[in-house]
């Protein structure tokens, strides 16, 4: 059996006495998945992928990247990982080509497969026309391109990315998507991303990060099967406090959503929809609640992760003795 | 390869391109440290060369110390004044600038430090030491690019114009080189040139034949000469026997007086007629003698008279010898032939002037002085010294001439003869030449009140400043331009750790400034008094002029390149234990 390509054992950091970026989080990516990394703001994904690169030296636990024990001293061990960060930054007075020449010779690249290779990066991620302009005049989008065909320059054998759609149009964002999906199988690919809808796209495994804790780590058909079988999306002006309390105590049906105007619930595969939708509409009325809206729709991603956000935000003390 | 790129722009549900990865996929080769390091201190040293920092740096050090050094040396400042004043300026005010580079290592790329360079397979430790060998030899380069020719153009000078008690003074430049007393030769008897095979220009030695004149009149003459005093010899014979006769004839006359003086004896037994016949032919007698001694006196003069006629006629004789001898017209010298005046079957008559030839090896150079301050300080025997073409003799004040001449160019100048030997060089003469007379120190003025307060913040005294006159060899150049650099290396490596330590370039660099200033306290409180740098600068004329210790110099840079060494440690150790910048 083939070694994770990551295994994090029990990792925590804490930066500087003053933040807990992790908490005892343990994980592994197998070779060759594609993973998302899901995550609120501030939720630990960034300082997973620094720890998992050997930028950030964890507070505690083991990592361990292709087999090998990561730390920053792991040079051999970076030279094959590739890197995009959220917010890529590059040296401004260079233009394209001198950067990734530095970036070739950095990982020690022969002269002349340096410049082919730089060459079809270029025109791969597009800025063969920009590639003489300095990187300070780049636009956002730009500088994600750059920093894609900068994290592939190596031929990595595994791929992080975070956010590498931000700031990109659909079109750029389309053919970043196909790029993912064709590394599926050849290459171990960490996704980081805010927007579901890509992860679900080209992720065949999440990990699912909360304050710095693990809320999930296994396949995806996993978290959906979580999902009930369907929701309904219900879309509501008034008073709304005392409406969900009756829903929850008169119907017996989870809420899992607290968005202004809008309450989801969990239908099962015995419920029917129309009996439901009545109850509702009788409750609404008691409570003098405006219904504009109904919808019946089927398993998202988007609604296993917030179920899971939303299941985390009112465990409290359940944390502490989860496993 | 692809066939269209992946990022460019199709029509949505065009299938993409082949991934990048599927082509030039080939194993990647893990680069050494040391090459990781010269490869990031190259890349470091590239940006510093693009920095307007750095550029500002050298261009303002570099402005400002040649205005200084061209400033001393209208001042007449000997080389360790003005090499101490350029290295002093690089320790107070240029080590600033060496701090704000030092401290600007990080700030630029601090943001980028993670996406762009550690991600990179380069681990903290390589690119820390790659940051230190780029700043400290970029700093090192500056400092070198100024101060080493610098120094050279100083103790160059120096050499130029350094006596004991002399300094540099006038200057003049194409002086032409001319004869110093060029030797002019006539003729000295008359005649026709008979030969001459020399040219203007042409190179003599001493002795050599130049020219010969017809010196047949002057056989002829000396021939009659020899008669003359053939006759001469043959009057003073012919005057010495007349001079023999006429002494022969008194002798005579005096026998005749006293038989006439005995005849009149006996006078008593005479008749009175006999007594007057006998007296008269005593009176007879005395005549007869008186006229005999006047003829031999007129004898004897006559003998003179030819001898001195035979002395004559010999002296014409030497004379015409010695005549004869001019006929043959010689090189009192070596030398050049710089005029010839006269060409063969010419007729030259005494005191024609025939040749001029200047001397091989003595030369005059006519050097105006416009300053008349400085001509007021020019001395003859000062010395002096002369740039030929690359080539320096030494010479000295010969004349000066006190009526001032215009140039060409109207200026009116003072001016002053320098002679010089050329040393057995052919062709000197008529080259143009470089002057530079020592001429004798300007009276001292007194410091000002400023100068003062400054010697007695540094400690010097007066036997420091009088000590600077000691010359300064390329050795103990080297010696206080190494202790110059390794400041700045103390300096590059204390800001960078500060820099690490804070991650904050600002106050790093404040920090550093303060450190730096009030490390002349702590390293006399530490016992290490000559590491601070103000007794870096008080001793600075001592090192220069080289009457200090070399051991305790070399004791002195080997504690600093110590204390640098730690700094950059400290500065690794934190970095590779701090996690960069989130």
């Amino acid at each position: 059996m083939n070694p994770p390509a990551i295994r994090f054992e029990r990792v925590t950091k804490v930066y500087q006495n003053r933040q807990v970026a992790l908490a005892d989080v343990s994980f592994e990516v197998p070779a060759g998945a594609t993973v998302g990394l899901l995550g609120a703001n501030g939720s630990g994904k960034s300082t997973s992928i620094g720890i998992a690169l050997g930028l950030v030296t964890p507070s505690a636990g083991h990592v361990e990247v292709l087999g090998q024990p990561m730390t920053p001293g792991a040079k051999a061990t970076r030279q094959r990982l590739g890197f995009l960060s959220d917010d890529p930054s590059f040296p401004k007075d260079l233009n394209a080509i001198q950067y990734l020449d530095f970036v070739g010779r950095c990982y020690g690249l022969p002269r002349l497969e340096q410049k082919a290779r730089m060459g079809t990066l270029l025109r791969t991620v597009g800025l063969t026309d920009d590639a003489s302009r300095r990187i300070g005049t780049y636009s956002t989008g730009m500088k994600t391109r750059l920093g894609v065909a900068a994290s592939l320059m190596n031929h990595p054998e595994m791929l992080f990315w975070d956010e590498p759609t931000a700031g990109l149009d659909p079109i750029s964002r389309m053919q970043t998507l196909d790029l993912l999906e064709k590394f599926r199988g050849n290459k171990t690919v960490v996704l980081s991303s805010h927007i579901l809808g890509d992860i679900d796209r080209v992720c065949d495994r999440l990990i699912i990060l909360n304050k710095g804790q693990l809320l999930f780590d296994g396949p995806r058909a996993e978290l959906e099967n979580m999902l009930p079988h369907r929701v309904l999306d219900i879309r509501a002006n008034g008073s709304l406090d005392a409406f969900r309390a009756d829903i929850e105590a008169r119907m017996g049906r989870k809420i899992f959503s607290h968005e202004p105007g809008r309450i989801r619930i969990e239908l099962d595969s015995t419920d029917v929809v129309g009996e439901v939708t009545g109850q509702l509409l009788e409750l609404a009325r008691a409570h003098d609640v405006t219904i504009s809206g109904i919808n019946s729709i089927g398993r998202q991603l988007e609604d296993a992760y917030l179920k899971l956000i939303t299941e985390d935000e009112f465990r409290g003390f359940e944390r502490v003795s989860s496993p | 390869m692809p066939s269209e790129s992946t990022f460019s722009r199709r029509a949505p549900g065009n299938e993409p391109s082949e991934g990048p990865d599927d082509s030039l996929a080939g194993p990647v080769n893990t680069p050494g440290r040391w090459r990781t390091i010269r490869m990031l201190t190259g890349v470091d040293m590239r940006a510093m060369l693009g920095s307007w920092l750095v550029r500002g740096f050298f261009l303002a050090s570099a402005a400002l110390s040649i205005l200084a050094l061209k400033g001393m040396q209208a001042e007449q400042k000997v080389a360790s004044q003005m090499l101490e004043a350029v290295f002093a300026t690089y320790i107070v005010l240029w080590m600033h600038a060496v701090i704000f580079i030092a401290g600007s290592a990080l700030t630029r790329e601090q943001h980028c430090l993670n996406d762009a360079i550690l991600c990179r397979g380069i681990t903290r430790g390589e690119y820390l030491f790659g940051k230190l060998f780029a700043r400290c030899l970029m700093i090192a380069l500056l400092i070198c690019a100024v101060l080493v020719p610098s120094g050279f153009w100083a103790i160059r000078q120096d050499q130029l114009v350094r006596t004991e008690t002399g300094q540099l003074s006038a200057k003049a430049e194409n002086t032409k080189i001319e004869a110093w007393d060029p030797k002019k030769i006539f003729a000295e008897i008359d005649g026709s040139i008979l030969s001459m095979d020399k040219e203007a220009g042409d190179s003599v030695q001493a002795g050599e034949v130049l020219a010969l004149i017809d010196d047949r009149n002057l056989f002829d003459e000396l021939e009659r000469e020899r008669r003359d005093e053939q006759n001469a010899m043959q009057e003073v014979e012919n005057a010495r026997r007349r001079a023999e006769n006429a002494r022969r004839a008194v002798a005579q006359a005096e026998e005749a007086l006293a038989r006439a003086e005995r005849a009149l004896l006996a006078k008593d037994l005479l008749s009175k007629l006999e007594q007057a016949d006998r007296a008269a032919d005593l009176r007879i007698r005395k005549r007869d003698l008186k006229n005999a001694e006047n003829d031999y006196r007129v004898a004897q003069d006559g003998v003179g008279v030819a001898e001195r006629a035979v002395e004559t006629a010999k002296a014409k004789i030497l004379e015409t010898r010695k005549r004869m001898t001019h006929a043959t017209v010689t090189s009192p010298v070596s030398g050049y032939l710089t005029e010839v005046l006269v060409r063969p079957s010419q007729y030259a008559s005494i005191g024609t002037h025939l040749f001029t030839i200047a001397p091989l090896d003595d030369y005059q150079l006519r050097v105006p002085v416009y300053n008349f301050n400085e001509f007021k300080r020019l001395k003859v025997g000062l010395q002096a010294f002369i740039t030929v073409q690359g080539t320096e003799y030494e010479g000295k004040v010969e004349r000066l001439g006190a009526m001032t001449e215009a140039d060409r160019w109207g200026r009116q100048s003072n001016y002053a003869i320098v002679r010089f030997k050329g040393d057995g060089t052919l062709g000197l003469l008529g080259l143009m030449a470089d002057v530079r007379m020592v001429l004798p120190p300007p009276e001292e003025q007194k410091p000002n009140r400023a100068e003062v307060l400054l010697n007695a913040l540094m400690g010097r005294s007066e036997e420091d400043i009088g000590s600077r006159t000691a010359s300064v060899t390329p050795f103990w150049m080297s010696v206080t331009l190494v202790k110059v650099v390794s400041c700045a290396w103390m300096m590059t490596t204390l800001t960078l750790m500060l820099v690490v330590m804070f991650r904050n370039s600002l106050i790093a660099i404040l920090c550093a400034i303060g450190l730096w200033h009030v490390s002349n306290l702590a390293f006399d409180f530490a016992g290490l008094p000559q590491l601070s740098y103000l007794e870096i600068l008080r001793t600075m004329g001592r090192v220069l002029g080289g009457i200090v210790s070399p051991g305790e110099e070399l004791a002195s840079i080997a504690w600093i390149l110590g204390f640098s060494a730690v700094f950059a440690a400290v500065a690794a150790i934190l970095f590779i234990a701090k996690d960069p910048p989130k």
